[in-house]
Order: structure tokens, then sequence, then C-alpha cells
């Protein structure tokens, strides 16, 4: 796997679909806060996500990395820089961008099979076709015979499984995943991490991950992007592949490394924040 | 209302089971009570206090503590309540009661769900209506009573009026707090998802409110309930609140007691009907 090396100061014009599934250029946001100052929550993002790419975000809590996916989900517009896909300019939220929450946002109302069923739904797919791919995506997550169960009825695991089924139905050009897992037990967890790293190889899907979990990160990625705080950016990025995860010294190494970034970027707030009490 | 809904609410938590979600904690009143088993034991204990002041009522009429051309025992009541329905008698007067009952509410849900739909979702209309709304709401059913007798006339019209305006504020209210309480994830999932607005109306906020409105509904029905009995009083000649109040006027003091144990009896059965109704449609409140 190529990693796309970003920067800055490269043309827009340039940006050629083949190249970077997404994009991200300059990103700042700022918000309003209530003494009417601004908050810089993302100061200069620039980062390219390949075809096929797996790419996680760590960092600590509140440097936004929800944000940032936020952006590119158009769920929320930066305030300068702008966020590609395959060249073209993310405007709004939609289904081949499609995001997975940490909090499942299963529609209660619906049967498992009606959550899978939505956005081929709103899309206008027939009845016929759109629950016969909704039980093959829900075979895929291995909840076959769940269909028509109710959402209440899951355990929290099948419930994030039933939210990716959802999110693979939109088939999307990229999935943006924030947290999915950090809410789930820890031998869950591993399960669902197994079922996500089976799932990228079956539709060789474009993944953005966040996460607080170092090892998670290593675990699923072929690149991880450190992100510093105050003002939220990217600090690191370290390249993971196969053949290091093999190796259970390197994979340490690597465990270390990461920390060691991150270590620096949360000492500086913890000593802030003792000030201020 | 008459009994409120026991369900306990349940977060969404991880690795929450199916027993769980449906386990519920029973605590004895006091220490060595047990807990009542099989259905007649259900029935005993919940049937207990009734029992005890129909008791009561029973005693103090039969001892003549109270004069019978003021109380008539409840036996005697019960009896005469159940002549008026082997004669028939009653029938009249709640087919009245249902028609203007039944049609005010069904007028008030009509109107109520899609305007506070409306309202709540557009917020440009919630904060350009609500001042209005706050104003006419304050407006008591009764005090209206006069302005629609003055339009509408002595008759249903005006009877179907009044139970439209005491049971719509509830069900519009409800249903507007419904809509705009919509669970910003779940909104924000329809949109990554490819909905539209109009899919986030019907597809979103219209399932999100209906437990709101369904307790609006509930409450309206409570209302109009309420409000039907003292309009019939008023400016009606038939009807079960009519019949009871023409009782008194012709001091016949045991019919009106029944037509009142009636009243009662037709109370109960709108609340669990209700309740009925919100368990089948709303199946999933209260569990996340
Ligand atoms: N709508 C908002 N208005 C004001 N400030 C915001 C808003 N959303 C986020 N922030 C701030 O921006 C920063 C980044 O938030 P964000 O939720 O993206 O962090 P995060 O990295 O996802 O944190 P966590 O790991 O805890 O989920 C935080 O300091 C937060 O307080
Ligand atoms: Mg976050």
């Amino acid at each position: 796997m190529t990693s796309v090396v970003a920067s800055a100061d490269r043309p827009a014009a340039n940006a050629v679909p083949q190249q970077a599934k997404i994009a991200i250029e300059g990103v700042t946001k700022e918000f309003a806060t209530e003494t009417g100052g601004t908050f810089l929550a993302l100061t200069e993002v620039n980062c390219a996500v390949a075809d096929r790419e797996f790419v996680s975000l760590v960092g600590p809590s509140g440097c936004g990395k929800t944000t940032l996916l936020e952006i590119v989900a158009g769920l929320q517009t930066p305030t300068r820089g702008r966020v590609l896909m395959d060249g073209e300019e993310i405007e709004g939220p939609g289904p081949d961008h499609v995001v997975i929450f940490q909090q499942y946002a299963l529609f209660p109302w619906r049967t498992v099979a009606a959550n899978v069923e939505f956005p081929m739904e709103v899309a206008g797919v027939g009845r016929a076709e759109r629950r016969e791919r909704a039980l093959e995506n829900l075979k895929m997550v291995g909840l076959d015979g769940f269909a028509d169960h109710h959402i209440w009825q899951l355990s929290g695991g099948m419930q994030q499984r039933t939210a990716l089924a959802r999110g693979i139905a939109c088939a999307p050009k990229v999935m943006l995943m924030d947290e999915p897992f950090s809410g789930a037990d820890a031998i869950t967890r591993e399960i669902l991490q197994d079922l996500l790293a089976r799932l990228r190889t079956e539709t060789r899907q474009t993944i953005i991950f966040v996460t607080h979990s170092v090892d998670e990160a290593i675990r699923l990625s072929d690149r991880i992007l450190v992100m510093g705080t105050r003002p939220g950016r990217i600090v690191s990025t370290f390249d993971v592949t196969d053949d290091l995860r093999a190796h259970g010294d390197r994979v340490t190494e690597l465990r270390d490394a990461i920390w060691s970034v991150l270590r620096k970027e949360i000492v500086p707030i913890i000593a802030e924040d003792d000030r201020r009490t | 209302m008459l009994q409120t809904d026991g369900r306990q609410t349940t977060g969404m938590h991880v690795g929450q089971t199916l027993d769980k979600a449906r386990s519920r904690v029973w605590r004895p009143p006091f220490p060595g009570w047990k807990k009542p088993s099989g259905l007649l034991g259900v029935v005993l204990v919940s049937s207990l206090p009734i029992f005890s002041v129909f008791l009561l009522w029973e005693v103090v009429a039969q001892l003549n503590w109270v004069s019978a051309s003021l109380l008539a025992p409840p036996s005697t009541a019960l009896s005469v309540a159940v002549t008026y329905f082997t004669s028939g008698e009653i029938f009249p007067h709640l087919g009245s009661s249902l028609e203007r009952g039944g049609i005010g509410l069904a007028l008030a849900i009509a109107v109520g769900i899609p305007l506070g739909l409306i309202i709540g979702f557009v917020k440009s209309f919630s904060r350009a209506l609500s001042p209005v709304i706050e104003f006419l709401r304050q407006l008591p059913p009764l005090a209206m009573l006069p302005v629609f007798l003055l339009f509408l006339g002595l008759g249903i019209r005006s009877q179907v009026a009044i139970v439209l305006w005491a049971a719509l504020w509830p069900i519009l209210l409800n249903t507007i707090s419904g809509a705009q309480n919509v669970d910003v994830r779940l909104v924000k999932a329809a949109r990554t998802l490819g909905a539209g607005r109009r899919h986030l109306f019907f597809k979103v906020a219209l399932p999100s409110a209906l437990p709101t409105t369904m307790t609006g509904i509930r409450l309206g029905a409570s209302y109009a309930f309420l409000v039907l009995v003292a309009a019939e009083m008023i400016g009606a000649d038939s009807g079960i609140g009519y019949l009871i109040l023409n009782n008194q006027y012709i001091f016949k003091i045991p019919e009106m007691y029944a037509a009142i144990l009636i009243l009662a009896g037709f109370g109960i059965v709108l609340n669990y009907s209700l309740l009925w109704i919100e368990k089948v449609l709303i199946p999933w409140k209260g569990r996340g």
C-alpha cells in the first residue's frame, strides 16, 4: 500500500482522482465561544487517504478527532480549507461517505433488517430488492436470523454489527468510523475488530477510523495519524504493515513510539489544567 | 390519568441482555409481604382499595348516616346502572357522548399531529407561532363554551368544538416538543445515510415524536372527557353529563349515582384502550 503524502501547497487542480480517495486540505475549524471569542479546534490539517487505505486517527480526548471526521462526513463545515473525495469537494453528508457512530444510532422503531434497508429506501430501491440486499449485508456481519428482531432485543455488540451492515448497505466510497467499538467490552471489541478486518478484505473498503486505543489502531490500520491538541492538528504519521504485525517486538516498538508522541501531547494539557485549578 | 406507564426506561447499555432489559424490580410494600402470585392474587390486591371505598360508601348509606335524598348506596346505584343497560335507556346518552367526544378527539388528532410536526420541525415556524399558541392554550375550554354556543348554536357542533379545543393543546404541544427533541444522533445518522429533508420529516421526526404525541393524546382524551361532561351539563339535551345533572334536577338520586358510575367506567375503559393502543403502536417506547 502506498501512502500518499499530503501537502497544503499542492494546488487543487493537481488533485488527481485516482491519487487520493480523500484529500483533506488545510482544514481549520473555529468554534464561537460563549464569551464572544473563537476556539481553535483544528488548525491546518492536511492529509490524503488512498483508495482502499485504512487510516486511523488517534489522539487525546478533545483534540478534534470527531470534529475532523464530521467535517469529512459533511456534517460540519470547515472554517477554512476543504475536503475532496475523488477530487470533488464534499458539500454535505451522503451515503458514499457514510459514518458509523459510537452509539450505533439505530432507529428504535425499525427492525434490524428495516434499519439496514434505510439507506436503500431513501435512495428509492424497490422493496423486494432492498430486503434481499439487507439480508445479504446482515449475513456478512454474522446476523443472519436476526433480521426481524427489534433493536432493543440485541446486545450492544449486535447493535454495532447492525450499524455496520447498514453502513455497508450504502456501498460507500469511504467509511468514516468514530470510535465504533469503544462502547463494547473487551471480548466483544476483539470480535468486532476481527469482523471489521474481514469485512475490509471482502469489500476492499477505504476507511477512516477514529479510536482512543493505540492497540486497536495498530491491529487494523495501514497508517496511523497521531493528533495533538490545543490546537488540534496532526503531529505524526506511522505506517503499519502485516509484516510488522507479525513481529511482536516491532509491534511493541511501534506502540512505544506512538505513546511517546502522545505523552508529549498529554503532559502539557495536564500541566495547563493543573495551573487552572 | 388513571394509570401511569410503569415500564422502566433502560438506556442502550452495551452488553445489555434480553433478560436484563425485561427484568423488573419488585419491592414489597412492607417486610414479610409476599408478592401476589397468579391472576387471582393480582386481581385481589389491585381491587382491594376500591372494594374498601365501596364498602364504606355502602355502610354510610345503609346506616342512614347521610340522608337517602343525598346519597344512595352503591348496591342500589349498581343495580340501577345495570337496568340502564338492560332497558337500553343508557344507549342514546352513551352514543351521543361517544359521538361528540370521538369526533372532537379525532379532529384534535387530525389537526394537532400534522400541525405539531410542522411547527416542531421548521424552526422559524415554532419561533413565529409559539406566542400565539402560548396565549390560546391559556384560555380554559369552558370559558370558550359561550363563544362556541354563540357561533355554532346549541347542539353537537359546539360540543364537538369544545372537545376539540380541550384536546388540541396537549396533543399539539406534545407533538411540537417531540418533533423538536429528536435525537441529534439519529438525525446525523439519517443524513449520512442519504436522507433528505422530506425523509427526515417522515422517517425520523414523525416516528421520534410518536411516543410524546401519544402521551399528548392520552392527556387530551382525559381533558376532552372532563370538558365534555361539563359541557353536556350546560348546553345539551342528551349525553352522560346531561343525564347526571338531569337526574339530580328530578330527584332521581340512585339514577344520578348510577350515571356517575357508568361515567367512571367509561373513563376507565377509555384510558385502558389508549394505553393498549400505545403499546401496540409504540413497542419501542422506554426501551432506548
Ligand atoms: N459544537 C461545538 N462548539 C464548541 N466547541 C466544540 C464543538 N464541538 C467540539 N468542540 C470542541 O472542540 C474540541 C474537539 O472536540 P472533538 O469532539 O472533535 O474531540 P475528540 O477528539 O473527538 O474528543 P473525544 O476523544 O473525547 O471524543 C473540544 O475541545 C470540544 O470542546
Ligand atoms: Mg470524539
